[in-house]
């Protein structure tokens, strides 16, 4: 059978442009990975105790060597680490965005200096079998060594295709850096809801895209499912410096009127609003969002991507990482449930069949319980659905939409 | 999939490949361990199908089993080592444990049978500066910590090696005791040195000579530098024992322990390696 589905085969515009900007910064590249190929195994051969002995230092001078070479994502990781050796307590901004706390006791520094050490080796890793990797993993790698899509490059592609609206919003602040999160989710067209209703009155599940459900494996069935999910939806990210105001945010739950563009093989899918400029926030402030005032209709809501169950959207997330662990971030899409307060897990989403997960919110500590319960209130009623994300410490709430089609997002310890 | 536990995992890592296991490449395994660790703890689900990176990266390396020692036994017994005061004897002593280890490394992995992570850290020990000593007893406390792979060590070194060993079983106390003087003490063994010496003992290995040898012969070669220089008739010529006697001498080391070494046929051995 052919596996053409795994992955989104990249425009031939993309592959070009990938190319060139590889080739271009490639020489550097590979020689700052070579050098953290080294670093990693003197560490490896000499065991991390020695690392410890040392202090932030010498791993502080290896990350200068990364950003020197252009590999921004591992120095940030190496950046990290030395933080973790240094023994700081203070939560420094990439947990604060993370949603993590600092190692308290010994023992979980420790664990969180191996992981990382684990996380380096794997890039590292990685980074040798470039070469054997589809478009989509290279994509991703790259990107992580700090080898991004310039966001002119995304300005010059088509648009997107679709009608979009806007899902949730999260802002976090990174050192002096403000950013916002907005996760978009592509509305069904009208001949989708046709196949839709009719596929529901011949009582079977919607087909995937190319293959039907019973020529496929689990696995593969999760692979179609997440290249769906991933047609479907997409990240923008809009920054601010200092005290300077965020752009215009879309309306929630409103239409977009701007059409959207996507970043190349990233996944979940980057992309950014046209034609307001996200990184520059100059520009962008005399080129607000068009507000429409359209909202989907309720078998629009319904179209989009929902997993019928937490098993069936973390066994998706699993997947995604599995093909790319690098983003944090990993959309959750869940229908059906409520929102409970769980005697163990405290407050809760639990879904059709009967299955619960603990949610963690975007909120201070000092909003946390205002949110709670007005998530209680909102959703613990009848059916809801929630957006989330999925992080490697669990479930993160960042929506709920109720079956009448009302969307209340959990922004800055509101519910909107 | 490994069936490491995280426990044997994060002491592994802590001890460092040359804590005595018998991988094939301990340090990749290692590292191939700790980035499954890494996968697993993102949400990964690790399974055997090619289509994930995860399972790509961890395929290219299949980690294995570490074999564990008491290291913070073995750190206990050097730290009362290093405190104690030197003598004369002790210092030879432990001169002739290095000088062993040294060749027997050097000869190992001229054969192809020990790597390059294992020979380097030996080389850089004997290079620097040595270490405070030890009393006979309390090295012999050290020794009878470390659970090291002898065997590996005897069939790399081949059945002459293997008979000088078994007739010398003080010697295999000596190389047990350097094993845990790397493990402890070593420093870290720096990219270019390391790169150098790997190009040195390629190019021993190819029997390449060159005038480079007199730079050994000059009086402010450190033997660092004797390390760093990528030519191999330095380390070549270090292995004659002339240089290494300057060398010795420039940084007010005992020679003598060496001297009867230098003397033995494990030198006519390794100079029939170079030459063949």
């Amino acid at each position: 059978m052919s596996r053409t589905h795994i992955t989104t085969a990249p425009s031939e515009e993309g592959a070009r442009y990938w190319e060139a900007r590889w080739e271009k910064k490639r020489p550097l590249i590979e020689l700052g990975m070579a050098d953290l190929s080294l670093w990693l195994r003197d560490q490896a051969t000499l065991g991390i105790e020695e690392l410890r002995r040392g202090g932030p230092d010498p791993v502080k001078a290896i990350a200068s060597r990364m950003l020197n070479v252009e590999c921004k994502g591992v120095a940030e990781r190496l950046e990290r680490l030395a933080h973790l050796l240094g023994g700081d307590q203070e939560r420094p901004a990439w947990m604060e965005r993370a949603g993590e706390e600092p190692p308290r006791s010994a023992e979980a520094l420790l664990d969180a200096q191996l992981l990382s050490i684990g996380e380096l080796a794997l890039l590292s890793r990685a980074f040798e079998r470039l070469a054997s990797f589809s478009f989509e993993q290279r994509v991703s790698l790259l990107s992580e060594l700090g080898l991004r899509e310039e966001p002119k490059s995304a300005r010059a592609k088509p648009e997107l295709e679709g009608r979009w609206v806007a899902l949730s919003q999260q802002v976090e602040r990174e050192r002096g850096l403000l950013v916002r999160r907005q996760w978009l989710a592509r509305l069904p067209s009208v001949s989708e809801l046709q196949r839709a209703r009719r596929a529901e009155r011949s009582s079977s599940e919607r087909p995937p895209p190319e293959l039907t459900a019973s020529e496929l494996t689990a696995s593969e069935r999760l692979d179609v499912e997440l290249d769906h999910q991933r047609e479907a939806l997409s990240l923008t990210l809009g920054y601010a410096w200092g005290s300077a105001p965020l752009p215009p945010a879309s309306p929630l739950g409103g239409v977009l009127a701007q059409p959207l563009r996507a970043f190349e093989g990233l996944a979940p899918r980057r992309a950014l609003i046209s034609p307001l400029r996200d990184m520059d926030v100059a520009g962008s402030a005399e080129r607000p969002y068009l507000v429409t005032h359209e909202r989907p209709s309720q078998d629009e809501w319904a179209g989009l991507p929902w997993s019928p169950s937490l098993t069936h959207s973390r066994a998706g997330f699993e997947r995604q990482v599995a093909r790319s662990p690098w983003r944090a971030e990993s959309p959750a899409l869940i229908s059906g449930g409520r929102v409970i307060c769980h005697p163990v897990e405290g407050l809760a989403y639990l879904d059709a069949s009967g299955v619960s997960a603990s949610l963690s919110l975007p909120v201070q500590t000092a909003h946390r319980s205002r949110a709670e319960r007005a998530l209680l209130c909102i959703g613990g009623q009848g059916p809801v659905a929630l957006v989330g994300e999925w992080r490697a410490e669990g479930l993160l709430a960042l929506s709920l939409i109720s079956e009448r089609g009302r969307l209340y997002s959990i922004t800055g310890g509101r519910i909107a | 999939m490994s069936e490491l536990r995280w426990d044997d995992l994060r002491r592994w890592a802590l001890l460092g490949a040359t804590g005595g296991h018998d991988a094939q490449d301990p340090v990749d395994g290692l590292l191939a361990e700790l980035s499954v660790a890494f996968l697993l703890t993102q949400g990964a689900r690790v399974t055997l199908e090619p289509t994930s990176l995860s399972d790509q990266v961890i395929a290219m390396t299949p980690p294995a089993p570490p074999q564990l020692g008491a290291h913070p036994a073995r750190r206990e017994v050097l730290q009362a080592l290093l405190s104690h005061p030197k003598t004369a004897r002790e210092n030879q002593a432990q001169h002739a444990t290095l000088g062993l280890c040294f060749y027997l490394c050097t000869l190992a992995h001229m054969s192809r049978t020990l790597p390059l992570t294992m020979v380097a850290p030996v080389m850089s020990r004997v290079l620097d500066p040595l270490p405070a000593q030890a009393t006979t007893a309390q090295l012999h406390a050290l020794l009878d910590q470390l659970p090291l792979p002898l065997d590996a060590l005897l069939s790399a070194i081949g059945p002459r090696g293997r008979w000088l060993l078994t007739q010398a079983p003080t010697w295999r106390r000596a190389f047990s005791a350097l094993e845990a003087l790397i493990v402890e003490r070593e420093p870290r063994v720096s990219r270019v040195s390391f790169e150098a010496l790997e190009q040195g003992l390629e190019a021993l290995e190819r029997g390449a000579l060159s005038e480079e040898a007199e730079a050994l012969r000059q009086p402010n070669v450190t033997l660092s530098q004797l390390l760093m220089m990528s030519h191999p008739s330095a380390l070549r010529a270090s292995l004659k024992g002339e240089a290494v006697r300057a060398l010795f001498k420039r940084h007010r080391l005992d020679y003598a322990p060496w001297a009867s070494l230098l003397q033995s046929d494990l030198i006519e051995r390794i100079d029939d390696e170079c030459r063949s």
